[in-house]
């Protein structure tokens, strides 16, 4: 390595949001020079600072990149009543709108969006679970609307027997 | 403090025998700043903050997901749609879904219909954890479970059973971590 790579931030604050790559830790490639001899006691050891590297790297390809909990006791289609609590490993969370799911089934399908670039790509699909003490049928996944070019998330939610039913949930952004 | 490094300097997600870590790979994580020359915290990392960046990996090491898959239905089959994997980061590794070593098939004396075996090499992934979590993708909401499984051909991995609401076992494409 010619010159250092890493930039000193992290990769979820980046322009455009990434995940981590060999290049953010420098290559994982560090050892210590031969004309001075370290103590142990003292100085990581090369192995132990690319080590922690590469799992740092590891665990950055799996973590989502966000978790979103929505909750509503009565949800309108201006927001009313929906209140959005959310985690994401960036210093700033994106704001995340919603909507019903235009031409959707009404009650229980919602549309959750960000603005493009918000976070890196996606790798998997999205997960979602229901928040109550009363159980109900869930499924998210990626949904662009085709009408507001927006993209994000659609949750649907039913009650036991498929009937369309505002329900709390937490979805995961991957 | 090891007499000798015991850090092997890969993810312990890429070794021969993949595992989580152990505080042996972070050489005890058990640094020291020297008393006759202490850093200038302000300036250069320290013992504490050297030895708490190594603890804190060591912990999320054991809760981390060693993967996480979707599956979707491609010509009335079951398909590995994506997936992403803590393992395959380390130089000259990649990760098993690259590598192809995830297979998905349906149950072999399953209910059919909404019933899904993932499979993959014994040693890919660290032993496992807990149970695996399922979610349903796609636009009808449904009922999933999921659990490690061995089938009759001695391949273990992951068994997804997916109904609809109604209780009807139904495809519905899913997503699934491997704990």
């Amino acid at each position: 390595m010619t010159a250092e790579t890493a930039t000193g931030i992290s990769t979820w604050d980046a322009t455009p949001p990434r995940r981590p790559g060999l290049g953010d830790v420098n290559g994982a490639a560090m050892r210590f020079r031969g004309e001075g001899p370290f103590d142990p006691r003292r100085v990581p050891m090369g192995n132990d600072q690319n080590g922690r590297a590469l799992m740092l790297l590891g665990y950055a390809q799996v973590v989502r990149s966000g978790r979103q909990t929505l909750s509503f006791s009565v949800f309108n289609n201006d927001g009313g009543h929906a209140t959005i609590a959310g985690a994401t490993p960036g210093s700033t969370a994106p704001t995340i709108n919603l909507m019903r799911t235009p031409g959707g089934a009404g009650s229980g399908d919602l549309f959750l969006w960000w603005a493009a670039n918000a976070f890196p790509p996606h790798t998997v699909r999205p997960r979602a679970r229901i928040n109550s003490n009363v159980p109900g049928c869930i499924c998210a996944d990626w949904y662009t609307d085709i009408g507001s070019g927006h993209s994000g998330i659609r949750v649907v939610t039913q009650a036991p027997g498929g009937a369309p039913t505002d329900m709390t949930f937490t979805v995961d952004i991957e | 403090m090891p007499a000798a490094e015991q850090a092997t300097g890969v993810s312990p997600w890429d070794l021969p025998a993949p595992r989580r870590p152990v505080i042996a790979d972070f050489n005890g994580a058990s640094l020291q700043d020297d008393p006759a020359d202490p850093p200038d915290w302000t300036e250069m990392p320290t013992s504490k903050n050297f030895n708490g960046q190594a603890l804190t990996l060591l912990g999320m090491g054991q809760v981390i997901e060693n993967a996480k898959l979707s599956v979707v239905f491609s010509g009335g089959q079951p398909v590995l749609d994506s997936g992403v994997t803590t393992a395959g980061v380390s130089h000259g590794t990649q990760s098993p879904v690259i590598d192809g070593d995830i297979t998905v098939l349906r149950t072999v004396g399953g209910a059919g219909l909404g019933d899904v075996f993932i499979w993959w090499p014994a040693g890919t992934f660290p032993a496992p954890t807990v149970h695996p979590n399922a979610g349903i993708n796609g636009a009808t909401p449904g009922c999933i479970s999921a659990d490690w499984y061995t089938d009759g051909s001695g391949h273990s991995g992951i068994r997804v059973v997916t109904q609809n609401a109604s209780g009807v076992a139904t495809d519905l494409p899913f997503t699934t971590d491997v704990p």
